[in-house]
């Protein structure tokens, strides 16, 4: 009966796998369920992992890899959001979100000058952060100045003695 | 693989050419109904019209509820549109079938439990369907064929009904009923239409429920029903209106003081009621020995919820949903009951 039924409800038997392209969407498009799963439960190992499985098939894809740095950004892990910021900086450099977002976590990780330059390349929207950015930077320079003064002084009041 | 289901297929075609004679004998009262569903669906998916074809396999699995063909040509129908419910449903059904489709369809499942917000459902699922994709097995295409056998087992009283929304349902046993088997597909492979059908006798009807005027009260006589009233009140009862008239027919008039407003307009706090002693089921005749006396009446400053049926006045006096009944004592359990189904019928 079984065998019957299985044999008249029309299932090609011969018929060929679907195309590759199909067959990568469907790989993608469950990654990204279980991606959106993991996130969901706050799994991020296993999201990491299927985000990495993503970028597998995606290689050249900017926001995938923008989209994974914004999860390890959120998840602390500032050094490896700013490594994903970067790759899709580089994919895609006119993406002024993708620069705004490396300038904001090497803010974090306190890389003024690489914020900075960041920065500087995401336009009007970011400029408060980029005016933020070159006071942090213009601060460090006249520390700098300021403590080589200082040794230079030290170092004049000793030759002085 | 491949070949022991081709191997399979010859066997079963064999088959069921072989028992094709026997069929006209058959009885094909549930068929015609079926085969006109199957020929509108298949019309229907011919000419690109999904959602007639939808209604029409689901129609198809109301009727045949074991038969795998009117799953796939139903997933084939909701997968373009996305309807993941649907899609859930007929690969649940489908994988009930012919569980060697698990396999195969494992992803997909997935997808659906999880836009249907299933995920820890959808997780083992969404793993074996990329699992699947990685290997070197091919997968069937599902692509819908008219059936060659369709199961209507046990002639129902009325359709099964096909879930709007679940992921897994229950198979209909087919074991023990009046199998019938029909073959809507000619020799030459096509099917048959029912036109073709014209030599089958009227199948007589199926046999009726009675429903008994008891039991129309009984529907009647319910929080269900009463809270369909155009108001409904929490009252404090005063007294009635003394006459010398009054009778088990001729109620007496009796006075209100509503304390909420739960549904309805804003009546008047005084509200007179006519006090009605049946509750409009009961056969037109008093009941043996029944005199009118205080008895008769609530207690003073009791708590009643009144549910009137039309919030106007009638020679004076408001009716209540179906006499008596319309007059619930209000306590705890009856007013939890009215503020449920209160909160069920409010349109949010």
């Amino acid at each position: 009966m079984a065998v019957a039924l299985a044999a008249g409800i029309g299932l090609s038997i011969l018929s060929s796998l679907p195309g590759d392209a199909a067959q990568v969407a469907k790989k993608e498009q469950w990654h990204r369920c279980l991606l959106e799963i993991y996130k969901a439960k706050g799994m991020v190992a296993e999201a990491a992992n299927e985000y990495q499985a993503l970028m597998a098939i995606n290689k050249t894809d900017p926001q995938l890899m923008f989209d994974y740095g914004v999860y390890m950004d959120k998840t602390g892990k500032t050094q490896q959001a700013v490594q994903y910021y970067r790759k899709a900086g580089q994919l895609n450099p006119m993406n002024s979100e993708y620069q705004g977002a490396l300038g904001i976590a090497l803010m974090r990780l306190k890389d003024y000058q690489g914020a900075c330059n960041a920065l500087s390349k995401a336009g009007t929207k970011y400029s408060a952060q980029y005016q933020m950015a070159q006071q942090y930077l213009n601060q460090l320079k006249q520390i700098q100045q300021y403590n080589a003064q200082l040794k230079k002084r030290q170092a004049e009041e000793g030759e002085d003695e | 693989m491949a070949k022991l289901h081709l191997r399979n297929l010859l066997t079963a075609a064999s088959c069921l050419i072989l028992g094709m004679t026997s069929v006209a004998a058959q009885d094909e009262g549930p068929s015609v109904t079926l085969m006109k569903h199957v020929t509108k669906a298949q019309d229907a998916l011919k000419n690109g019209d999904l959602a007639n074809a939808r209604e029409e396999f689901r129609r198809c699995i109301g009727l045949s509820p074991n038969t795998l063909e009117f799953y796939i040509g139903l997933y084939n129908c909701v997968s373009q549109s996305k309807e993941y419910d649907q899609i859930a449903f007929a690969l649940g059904k489908m994988f009930q079938l012919d569980p060697t489709l698990k396999g195969e369809y494992a992803g997909e499942y997935g997808e659906a439990l999880y836009y249907l917000a299933k995920y820890d459902e959808a997780i083992p699922w969404l793993k074996q369907g990329l699992r699947q994709l990685d290997s070197p097995q091919k997968k069937r295409t599902l692509a819908y064929k008219p059936p060659e056998k369709i199961d209507v087992g046990p002639v129902p009283t009325a359709p099964t009904k096909v879930p709007e929304t679940t992921a897994s349902g229950t198979t209909t046993s087919t074991s023990g009923g009046d199998n019938l088997t029909i073959v809507p597909q000619g020799i030459d492979g096509k099917p048959i239409t029912p036109a073709g059908t014209t030599t089958t006798s009227t199948p007589a009807p199926p046999p009726r429920e009675v429903i008994s005027p008891e039991q129309i009260h009984g529907f009647a006589q319910s929080f269900d029903n009463a809270i369909r009233s155009e108001a409904i009140v929490i009252a404090e009862y005063q007294g009635f209106e003394k006459s010398t008239d009054i009778a088990y027919f001729h109620p007496p008039k009796a006075e209100y003081h509503i304390t909420k407003i739960l549904k309805g307009p804003p009546l008047n706090r005084h509200l007179p009621l006519r006090y009605e002693f049946h509750d409009r089921s009961e056969n037109l005749n008093v009941p043996d020995g029944w005199k009118f006396g205080p008895d008769k009446m609530p207690a003073k400053g009791s708590q009643w919820i009144l549910f009137i049926e039309h919030a106007v006045p009638r020679m004076g006096q408001f009716d209540t949903y179906q006499g008596a009944f319309g007059r619930q004592e209000a306590n705890d359990k009856n007013l939890n009951k009215v503020y449920a189904l209160l909160e069920a019928h409010s349109n949010r």
